[in-house]
């Protein structure tokens, strides 16, 4: 039974749509559109076909953005699930207070990346020295400061720790109600079998939450992917590029280099990493899913 | 027996005061900070108290462009919160509850949103606002974050409505009222907390947007914070540290304010966004 006027949805869903494809759907035909043309932002563009395309297999600078993505993304996985893993059983361990540690655990995700990078650049700072190498002098550590933020060695995997502990956060409060679901008849038939406090995590509630374990993976893969404002911000991809990744090199090429049609390439490639990922989430959600309802 | 449990218990707290220490420490650094004289900052080491309490670099920030990108980060805030909202519930609400056809499509196309990084849409946008003259302006960043945000507000709107009874709706149309009626005086009143959660999360993000207006503003007097933060650390950087503790301390307390009140709809509602990948 339909009790609306056959217009009225439309009605209501006019204004979300206009917004909604102008701002996203159109966009993303552009950029493809785009991606087969030269163009500087000034003069007209040309037709190119997949010139931009082919230019990523040549582009070395762009190889050593993936390989840095690469390695991003695998602190920012071990980080953020590990840091999260222990920070959500640390919550559930202690017997008073636990809503306010969480909160003050949640705190750094609610900070800008624009003031986390800046108070990491001065926590992290050499010549004036910052905290951190403060410290290192205080302990007679001197003469072995550390350029935390211009090194060719180390910087990239400071950059990748500043992101992780902006979001490990996150992960806490998904693992912390993960936990919270399990059955506790569960738990307290394995404690009755005499299980202490670290088997019950080993062997318990840890496998029960695997498919949340996983899922935050590939959520945290597909975050890192798109990172760009804590390496733009803290190191804009230096020293030369050892702490540049894909999306940070995108947008030097489009609004530094003023080579806008490989820059819209680079964010279809971009686009497509996700989308990738994205389809493997659903994959594995949904067999979840099927095997829960067995 | 209970001071062994008790003794038992003291590695997870140091645990915990360590991740404690290691999760405040550096927004607790800053803050303290702001509050030491310029004097002090070079005397001292940097991880040291403050000897005396200062407010000059506070002082200083009024002096400064602060107080415009302030005002221009709440106007993109309070109107992009309030697109949201609106648009969010006005898409959720056919969607879930009307019957017609190109429902699941119209669905689908939303939906497909959450998966699209905003990098995308910068160099169209770009080109677009400079046609129409729209850069440098409130509206350039007003509508991107409206668009890319209402995916998730329609998904979370839609995962409340699911809940409420269809036979509330059909009761309304039994008493005479019309669609907009009842979305305006039954659904939208029982929609409030979820309304809410979804403004108090993006006001997290829109605070804090980056990337839209670094991109699309260069005007001094249109900067919002994240965007002039960086100015006015580059600018005063290296001489004066005090200025530039203050001015990110001032920029990071509303959002510890409003999480502090709001912490359940922060975290669930940053913890959804995250999650829609």
């Amino acid at each position: 039974m339909r009790l609306h006027k056959k217009s009225e949805p439309f009605l209501f869903l006019l204004l979300p749509m206009v917004v909604y494809i102008a701002v996203v759907s159109i966009p993303i035909i552009f950029s493809v559109y785009y991606s087969f043309m030269d163009w500087n932002g000034i003069s007209d563009m040309t037709f190119v076909g997949f010139r931009n395309y082919a230019k990523m297999f040549q582009d070395e600078n762009l190889w050593i953005c993936m390989i840095n993505n690469l390695k991003y993304t695998v602190i920012n996985v071990v980080y953020q699930v590990g840091i999260g893993l222990l920070m959500a059983i640390l919550v559930e361990r202690i017997s008073k207070g636990n809503n306010l540690i969480r909160v003050l655990f949640f705190t750094p995700v609610i900070v800008s990346s624009m003031a986390m990078s800046q108070t990491f650049k001065k926590l992290l700072g050499i010549n004036p020295d910052g905290v951190m190498n403060a410290l290192l002098e205080a302990v007679g550590l001197g003469d072995h400061k550390v350029a935390f933020l211009a090194s060719m060695e180390i910087t990239l995997y400071v950059v990748a720790i500043v992101e992780a502990y902006k979001f490990s956060g996150l992960y806490l409060v998904v693992f912390h109600s993960a936990f919270t679901s399990v059955d506790t008849e569960v738990l307290e038939a394995a404690r009755i079998d005499g299980a202490n406090g670290f088997q019950v995590y080993t062997r318990i509630k840890l496998p029960l939450i695997k498919g949340i374990i996983i899922s935050s993976v590939i959520l945290v893969i597909n975050g890192t992917l798109k990172a760009f404002e804590v390496p733009f911000i803290l190191t804009n991809g230096g020293p030369g590029y050892t702490s540049e990744l894909a999306a940070t090199y995108m947008y030097k090429m489009s609004f530094n280099n003023m080579d806008y049609g490989y820059g819209s390439a680079l964010s279809i490639l971009i686009v497509f990493e996700c989308v990738v990922i994205i389809g493997i989430i659903m994959k594995l959600t949904q067999r979840a899913e099927k095997g829960g309802k067995k | 027996m209970n001071w062994k449990r008790a003794v038992r218990k003291i590695p997870v707290y140091l645990l915990v005061l360590l991740v404690l220490v290691v999760q405040v420490y550096p927004i607790f650094w800053v803050i303290m900070s702001s509050f030491k004289t310029n004097d002090s900052m070079i005397q001292n080491p940097p991880y040291s108290f403050p000897k005396e309490f200062t407010f000059d670099n506070y002082m200083q920030l009024a002096d400064s462009l602060f107080g415009k990108y302030f005002t221009n980060t709440i106007i993109v805030a309070i109107f992009t919160l309030i697109g949201i909202v609106v648009l969010g519930a006005l898409a959720a609400y056919p969607l879930s509850k009307m019957d017609f056809k190109g429902r699941k499509l119209i669905r689908n196309i939303f939906m497909l949103g959450m998966m699209v990084p905003v990098f995308v849409s910068l160099i169209p946008m770009f080109r677009v606002y400079n046609t129409l003259g729209l850069r440098n302006t409130h509206l350039s960043l007003i509508l991107p974050q409206i668009g890319f945000a209402i995916p998730m507000a329609m998904y979370l709107c839609i995962g409340f409505l699911e809940y409420v009874p269809n036979s509330l709706i059909e009761s309304g149309y039994i008493d005479g009222a019309g669609t907009f009626r009842i979305f305006f005086q039954i659904v939208l009143p029982l929609m409030r907390n979820t309304l809410v959660t979804i403004a108090t999360f993006n006001f997290v993000f829109v605070w804090n947007e980056y990337i839209f207006a670094n991109t699309f503003i260069s005007d001094a007097e249109m900067k919002t914070i994240p965007l002039g933060l960086n100015d006015f650390v580059g600018q005063y950087g290296q001489v004066d540290w005090g200025g530039s503790f203050a001015a990110i301390s001032a920029t990071i307390l509303p959002t510890l304010v409003v999480f502090f009140i709001l912490n359940k709809q922060v975290m669930n509602g940053m913890t959804a966004g995250a999650i829609k990948a």
